[in-house]
């Protein structure tokens, strides 16, 4: 998935207004003005678009939308590597 | 101890040496932190402890390091802003049956298959179930494994004497049917309140209420004591260390309050009133699990708001509690000895503030409102009284860990 087909989809499961022109380095706080609820949302949004099952026990501090962006690119990692092994597990 | 009460018996094998426990908890902090403190106690006996949740409560065990298979389809967070389930009708069965049919139905529906290939694979020896994660039941039973079923809700327990004969009553009516034409595939006897059963269903089954506040003669014989653990689940430790010097600073009554893990967040106007109500008194307040963008608008000389911070370490400084009766926060408050004022909002919330408030430990008030919670609290926090009879029942319950030693050893005995 893109970074822009991401932030479409996650702006949609967070209820936000989408429009164009989103960068990584866009805070999710100050400029995007997530609340501490939603920052929940970004990390289960990541997971769960990656289809991983077994997340890392470390919940990730995610701060910008570059940030989110690279946690579900390492997400599908963990996936894809968990499926060459045979096994899903991250 | 009982068994699977419904006539089905199920080929498991016995295992000379368990290695893998899966635990299917769901739901808040209270609902977990049992089967975490459980885990815990499993995993120094060198059991590998698993858990299955959906990805919202999967949060919990991962926090505390535990090894956590995640399920379920995308909207589940939207618990966190989803206010209809938050309603004290009917004893708080009506927050049940919605809870049931929005967030645990779908759940079941959309990804049970997936749910029972993920455990097959898992291989546990042991499924430890729970009253609301109702897929570790059902897979147990599909799948022949052992079942402990660890309990928390003598609320819904009570809907099992409610109806026992007739079939024409059925509670969470969606949900219900699902696991009615599940229990047809099983080949089983059909179970008189599915919803409820299936939260029992097993080889043993424990209710972690502490038997000192129970008095329910059909539930007490199950109850073991609630093993409450908020270690590994984060907290700023500056901010804790903070909160705890405030504390102990006051001149006046100290008072903690608390509406839980989520409750909590979303429950803007709740804060507002209770600052309003202290601003100017010579009352110190801590305000705990409140958003961040609350958070300073709350703040004043002797009112603090913070995140999540554990119970057991600042309960302990304060004259008393405010809180809503969420089975975790209650016996969090009850071991610190604390008087309490429960404002129950939903779920088992108004049993648990009805027994806290039988056993002398505090008051219930299911319909009160803010100011009437902030003058209990300074009333309680200046009475030595209830605060010695606080001090008492908290010593009388069952010690956490003599608690969660106790379940494990019961889960190794059944495996």
């Amino acid at each position: 998935m893109t970074f822009d087909a991401y932030v479409a989809g996650l702006f949609e499961s967070l209820d936000i207004d989408w429009w164009d022109n989103r960068q990584p380095s866009d805070e999710l706080y100050s400029e995007i003005g997530l609340d501490s609820m939603q920052a929940f949302e970004v990390v289960l949004y990541s997971e769960e678009m990656a289809g991983l099952r077994f997340p890392p026990a470390e919940i990730p501090m995610i701060f910008t939308l570059g940030e989110a962006y690279s946690y579900y690119c390492l997400a599908v990692e963990i996936v894809a590597a968990a499926k060459d092994e045979g096994v899903q597990r991250g | 101890m009982r068994s699977c009460h419904n006539g089905v018996r199920r080929t498991s094998t016995t295992r000379a040496n368990v290695t893998k426990v899966l635990f299917c908890p769901f739901g808040s902090a209270g609902d977990l932190l049992p089967s975490m403190s459980v885990a815990g106690m499993l995993k120094e006996r060198g059991i590998e402890p698993l858990f299955l949740c959906d990805r919202l409560s999967g949060l919990y065990p991962r926090a505390a390091g535990f090894t956590t298979a995640v399920i379920g389809g995308p909207g589940q967070s939207r618990a966190l802003h989803d206010n209809t389930i938050l309603t004290a009708r009917f004893q708080g069965l009506e927050s049940r049956r919605r809870h049931m049919n929005n967030y645990v139905l779908p759940i079941l529906e959309m990804q049970y298959p997936a749910i029972v290939a993920t455990i097959a694979d898992l291989g546990p020896d042991l499924i430890v179930g729970s009253p609301l994660g109702l897929w570790g039941a059902l897979a147990a039973q599909e799948l022949g494994i052992p079942c402990f079923q660890l309990h928390l809700y003598p609320d819904l327990l009570r809907l099992l004497e409610r109806d026992s004969r007739s079939r024409s009553w059925r509670f969470s009516l969606e949900l219900a049917l699902w696991l009615e034409e599940k229990e047809q595939l099983l080949g089983m006897i059909p179970t008189s309140v599915p919803i409820a059963d299936w939260g029992t269903m097993g080889d043993a089954i424990a209710v972690v209420h502490d038997p000192e506040l129970i008095t329910d003669s059909s539930v007490l014989p199950l109850c073991i004591g609630y093993p409450y653990t908020d270690q590994g689940l984060g907290g700023d430790p500056d901010e804790l260390r903070n909160i705890q010097r405030l504390l102990i600073a006051a001149h006046g009554p100290a008072v903690v309050v608390c509406l839980g893990s989520f409750i909590g967040l979303a429950e803007v106007g709740f804060w507002n009133q209770l600052a309003d109500y202290f601003k100017r008194s010579d009352v110190t307040v801590v305000c705990v699990g409140v958003s961040k963008e609350s958070r300073n608008l709350l703040q004043s000389a002797n009112v603090a708001a913070t995140g999540y911070l554990p119970m057991s370490q600042i309960a302990p400084y304060a004259d008393s509690v405010i809180h809503h009766g969420g089975i975790g926060t209650m016996y969090g408050v009850l071991h610190a000895g604390k008087p309490a004022v429960v404002l129950s909002r939903a779920f088992d919330q108004p049993y648990n503030g009805a027994i806290l408030q039988d056993a002398g430990a505090g008051q219930h008030l299911p319909h009160g409102t803010v100011a009437e919670a902030c003058e209990r609290a300074v009333e309680l926090a200046m009475d030595e009284g209830a605060k010695r009879r606080a001090i008492d029942i908290g010593r009388s319950l069952r010690p956490f860990d003599g608690v969660a030693r106790d379940i494990a050893q019961r889960i190794l005995e059944l495996a």
